[in-house]
């Protein structure tokens, strides 16, 4: 399968400063969460890919295109919204959405753009000068802008930026269901990691400008996160001291007033945790394996790859 | 399709400056009637025209020629506006960022960007103009405007002087990235040679506008009584080197613009 985008060693210097110290990055087809701390690299990435800026050393493609070169073949599929993003305020939301489904080229430009405002909320608002919109309307709008058109993929620099929580739900939903039923393929550029969690099927997590690990988020919970369990009893201090005698555990700690237990064999705990618990004579309440977040595997990869947390 | 779009946004965007085009209008009519009280600066050579019908056409002429610098001042100031407000503010604003993350070409953007600064700037004088001469006398602008040399005269006139205004201010405003630069630079670039060349004395640039124009107005309008007082290198550099520093300029700006002109 050919990937959706690839990046090889890019490189950009601002002056002195390294932006980009030879990224490397291979995304295929589907939802894609681009994280990583401020000034990692990730909006500079984004420009590239949409010919924004010049890549200084490397290589860089979408849909086997090059984003210098070809950059307006690579713009007419592609929709973006950038982040804290600016329209002309003198001009009407459909005026402006209409405009830019005329560049791409679409026929029934005015219908297509409606559909979209509409799509995102709008509806009541398209008529009205884009100055006097509020902040969530304007992401709405430049959200409106990113799909119009049939774009094949989107790039989002921080979406959910002044949705309130019913229009970040609301849009997730939305992104989920274009991805799934209309194939469009979306990058995801977010602080926010639990909306990724409900959004994208792979992760890359850059790092002071390259690409520390990439890969679906199933992998990814596969590889970095730990076998930890939680237990409740009737009494943690002596099921503690018992369980950390056994060759299936490698840790037992107490976090926020619970028992935790990282385990080196999953089936052997299950079965040791029942016999010291009834050689000790005490109850267990509750026994469940800790569900790991996106956030904990991305600390975990950075601390894994030793750039710190 | 794209490339109208483009074309269509960007006029629209620069008419949308009414107060602008209003004053520039009423500065071109101001200063034609004043002229007309006979103290012009300037040209002080008759118009081989004057020997046509009508005393006051070339009463109009003559002293439209002499406003040549009036007339090149409300030129730079409204076209500097256009190009820094169009173009320099648009890129602070980040509307360029968005605009080139749309199907549009560097090189489409950067010429419909000048071609709007130009042409707006073109019509916009070039309506003043004719309107103030029509409100001041219209039987005797009737006459003028049919007569085909004198039209000539007027567009190649505002022609090369919009052209350098133009190529200036948009060089300006693609390098400079800021509203405030490209507005003070550009008009910097343009008006303090001329002040120095009226300050300076024995210091004569014919090449700079408004002196240039000047020179070639009087040409198109007396070529008998020029060739007298001028020769035909004087017309060249009249002509040719406000043209040709606003091409170099332009093709500097383009070429960063197209290959080196990052939005970050």
């Amino acid at each position: 399968m050919s990937s959706l985008i690839e990046c090889r060693g890019l490189v950009k210097r601002y002056g002195r400063v390294e932006a980009l110290r030879g990224l490397n990055l291979n995304i295929g087809r589907g939802a894609l969460g681009l994280i990583g701390p401020n000034a990692a690299g990730k909006s500079t990435t984004l420009k590239i890919l949409l010919g924004l800026v010049r890549a200084s050393g490397g290589e860089a493609k979408v849909f086997g295109l090059d984003v210098w070169r070809d950059s307006f073949a690579v713009r007419k599929r592609v929709g973006v919204l950038h982040e804290k993003p600016s329209f002309p305020g003198w001009v009407r939301g459909l005026e402006y959405v209409e405009y830019l489904a005329r560049l791409k080229g679409v026929k029934g430009a005015r219908e297509a753009a409606l559909n979209e405002l509409r799509s995102f909320g709008l509806e009541n608002a398209v008529d009205r000068k884009i100055g006097t919109y509020s902040a969530g309307m304007v992401q709405r709008l430049g959200l409106a802008q990113a799909f119009v058109g049939g774009s094949e993929l989107v790039f989002l620099d921080e979406p959910t930026a002044n949705l309130d929580p019913l229009g970040r739900a609301d849009f997730l939903e939305k992104i989920r269901e274009r991805v799934r039923s209309l194939g469009i393929s979306v990058v995801i550029s977010t602080h926010i990691l639990s909306e990724l969690e409900r959004v994208c099927d792979s992760v890359a997590i850059i790092y002071g400008g390259v690409c520390l690990e990439t890969g679906g988020l199933g992998d990814l919970f596969d590889r970095y996160a730990e076998d930890v369990y939680l237990v409740e009893s009737s009494d943690d201090g002596r099921l503690m001291e018992g369980l950390g005698k056994l060759s299936s555990v490698e840790r037992v700690w107490v976090e926020e007033g619970q028992l935790r237990v990282k385990v080196r064999n999953r089936g052997g705990f299950e079965r040791d945790l029942v016999g010291v618990a009834y050689g000790l004579g005490v109850g267990v309440r509750r026994f469940e394996p800790v569900w790991h977040s996106l956030e904990y595997v991305y600390k975990k990869v950075l601390e894994v790859k030793g750039v710190g947390a | 399709m794209g490339l109208r779009a483009l074309l269509g946004w960007e006029f629209r965007n620069l008419v949308r400056f009414p107060l602008l085009e209003l004053l520039v209008f009423i500065a071109v009519y101001l200063s034609m009637i004043t002229a007309a009280g006979g103290t012009g600066m300037g040209m002080t050579a008759q118009s081989e025209w004057s020997m046509y019908p009508s005393g006051i056409a070339e009463t109009i002429m003559r002293h439209s020629l002499n406003k040549v610098e009036s007339l090149y001042l409300a030129t730079i100031f409204t076209i500097t506006v256009f190009a820094s407000v169009g173009i320099a503010r648009e890129v602070e604003a980040g509307y360029v960022k968005v605009a080139l993350s749309a199907p549009i070409r560097r090189r489409d953007l950067f010429l419909v960007k000048f071609a709007s600064c130009f042409l707006t700037g073109l019509a916009i004088f070039a309506f003043a103009l004719f309107s103030a001469m029509f409100l001041r006398n219209w039987p005797s602008a009737l006459y003028i405007v049919s007569y085909p040399p004198t039209l000539l005269m007027f567009f190649v006139l505002l022609l090369v002087q919009t052209f350098y205004v133009a190529g200036v201010a948009t060089a300006m405003a693609v390098f400079s990235k800021s509203t405030a630069a490209s507005f003070i630079g550009s008009i910097g670039i343009m008006y303090v040679p001329v002040y120095m060349a009226q300050t300076v004395a024995g210091l004569s640039i014919p090449f700079i506008p408004p002196q240039s124009t000047r020179l070639f107005a009087f040409y198109i309008a007396s070529s008998r009584v020029f060739w007298k007082q001028y020769d035909l290198l004087t017309l060249m550099e009249a002509t040719a080197i406000p043209v040709l520093i606003a091409s170099v300029l332009l093709l500097a700006s383009f070429v960063y613009f197209t290959r080196r002109f990052d939005l970050s």
